[in-house]
């Protein structure tokens, strides 16, 4: 072990435990923010938020979008020892929306590089592995192109990753009443989220090369 | 940056100082976080607040951690479904009527006791400006056609489309008259069109 990485180490600690100390709090911030005693700590896998939709620009293109680190801001980094892994898995009977058990697709991104708030530019790597074939994209994650982030392309694929605002909006304190039973008045409630950050891994391809056009889709993120 | 992350900022900003990592970067084989967290799942997500509301009303509860673990789609642990099943017959109760059909409860109870992921349709079309978060999980619930992408958009309001769901039952608009909500309909910045879709940071 030499010097960078004893002194890092305690460092990961100090910000495990201040991101701990404010983000487990009574009231959460879902929807799937800091979203247990563990996650609240590791926040660079914490998942906040899953998204799937086709492309406004190009609906021919499948978008999912993956958001960590609720507490993100522009030095954030995603972890170096985690997979971060899109899961789509074609569903196979319409009635029961059960996807299938054995066929899956996956979009998995992992960074090297970088170090802890003093370096946030990463490598990324995000491997596209279709029943058609597998795709690899390399790029890094802070660019001239973003405040704090960075893309690569090649054909129909495309990847993103970097820091964004958090599109996850909610009252807390009305949600956490509500998750006891008392339901909100009409009137018009605040975001407690506002003006908060997410680090975000966006990624796109043709939805031809799903195997079915009605899939489910999950995300997973696996320290390695 | 708001003062929660201010704090942490210059709390971490101070804890560095002294320990004099400025200079050196960590070699690219390194990582500087694997000996805290150890290995395997940490999270999993695909249902809006499938943990937070659904599965508990505090993140303080021991049953968040483990369904976190779960693989998404072959969740193995037994106790979830009772939980869910509970939770779900609370949120029913809340505006005092009884929405869900047991027979349509008992499914919801047993996909989020079994696996937690999104489902779309791409052959569908999207609701850029509209509703498409649980549509088609709605319309199989109730035995209607489906018309939206389902999915999930950035800019939809899926609280108050989960908070209808839960409550007023999978047959529930989000738009019409008795439409419960939150209060809060956007997040600070709007979602564009072009990628990588989410706005820029604060």
């Amino acid at each position: 072990m030499n010097r960078t990485s004893f002194a890092l180490k305690p460092l990961a600690f100090a910000f495990a435990v201040a991101a701990a100390s404010f983000s487990a709090p009574r009231e959460t911030l879902a929807s799937d923010h800091a979203d247990g005693l563990k996650t609240a700590i590791d926040l660079g896998a914490d998942i906040t938020d899953l998204f799937a939709f086709t492309s406004p620009k190009d609906p021919n293109k499948l978008v999912l979008i993956m958001n960590v680190h609720a507490l993100s801001f522009s030095q954030s980094r995603f972890s170096n020892s985690a997979d971060y892994k899109f899961r789509i898995r074609p569903i196979e009977n319409a009635q029961t929306l059960k996807p299938s058990a054995s066929k899956e697709e996956t979009v998995v991104c992992s960074f090297a590089k970088g170090a802890f708030l003093v370096a946030p530019k990463q490598q990324a790597t995000c491997v596209f592995n279709f029943a058609s074939g597998k795709e690899t994209l390399t790029f890094d994650t802070r660019t001239d192109k973003f405040t704090a982030g960075g893309s690569g392309e090649r054909g129909d694929i495309r990847a993103f990753a970097g820091v964004r605002s958090d599109p996850w909006f909610l009252d807390l304190g009305r949600t956490v009443k509500l998750s006891n039973g008392e339901l909100a008045d009409r009137t018009p409630g605040k975001n407690g989220l506002n003006g908060s950050n997410i680090l975000s891994i966006v990624v796109e391809f043709n939805k031809s090369r799903l195997a079915s056009p009605l899939v489910a889709v999950a995300a997973q993120t696996v320290r390695k | 940056m708001n003062l929660k992350h201010l704090l942490v900022f210059i709390g971490l900003s101070l804890a560095a100082a002294p320990l004099g990592c400025a200079e050196e970067e960590a070699p690219p084989e390194e990582t500087d976080d694997d000996l805290i967290f150890g290995q395997g799942t940490v999270d999993q997500a695909g249902i809006v607040e499938s943990t937070t509301m659904m599965l508990a009303a505090l993140p303080t509860s021991s049953q968040l951690d483990q369904y976190n673990r779960e693989d998404p789609f072959k969740i193995v642990g037994t106790s979830y479904r009772a939980t869910f099943a509970d939770r779900l017959a609370q949120f029913d109760r809340a505006d005092g009527r009884v929405d869900w059909k047991p027979d349509a409860a008992a499914a919801w109870a047993d996909r989020m006791a079994s696996a937690n992921y999104l489902v779309i349709d791409v052959s569908k079309p999207c609701a850029y400006a509209g509703h498409n978060y649980l549509d088609i999980e709605r319309a199989t619930l109730t035995g209607r056609a489906y018309t939206s992408c389902g999915g999930r958009v950035p800019n939809e309001d899926a609280m108050d489309t989960t908070i209808n769901f839960l409550v007023r039952g999978p047959g529930a608009s989000v738009i019409d008259s008795n439409a419960l909500g939150d209060g809060v309909d956007q997040a600070t910045q709007k979602a564009s069109d072009t990628f990588p879709y989410l706005a820029d940071m604060n």
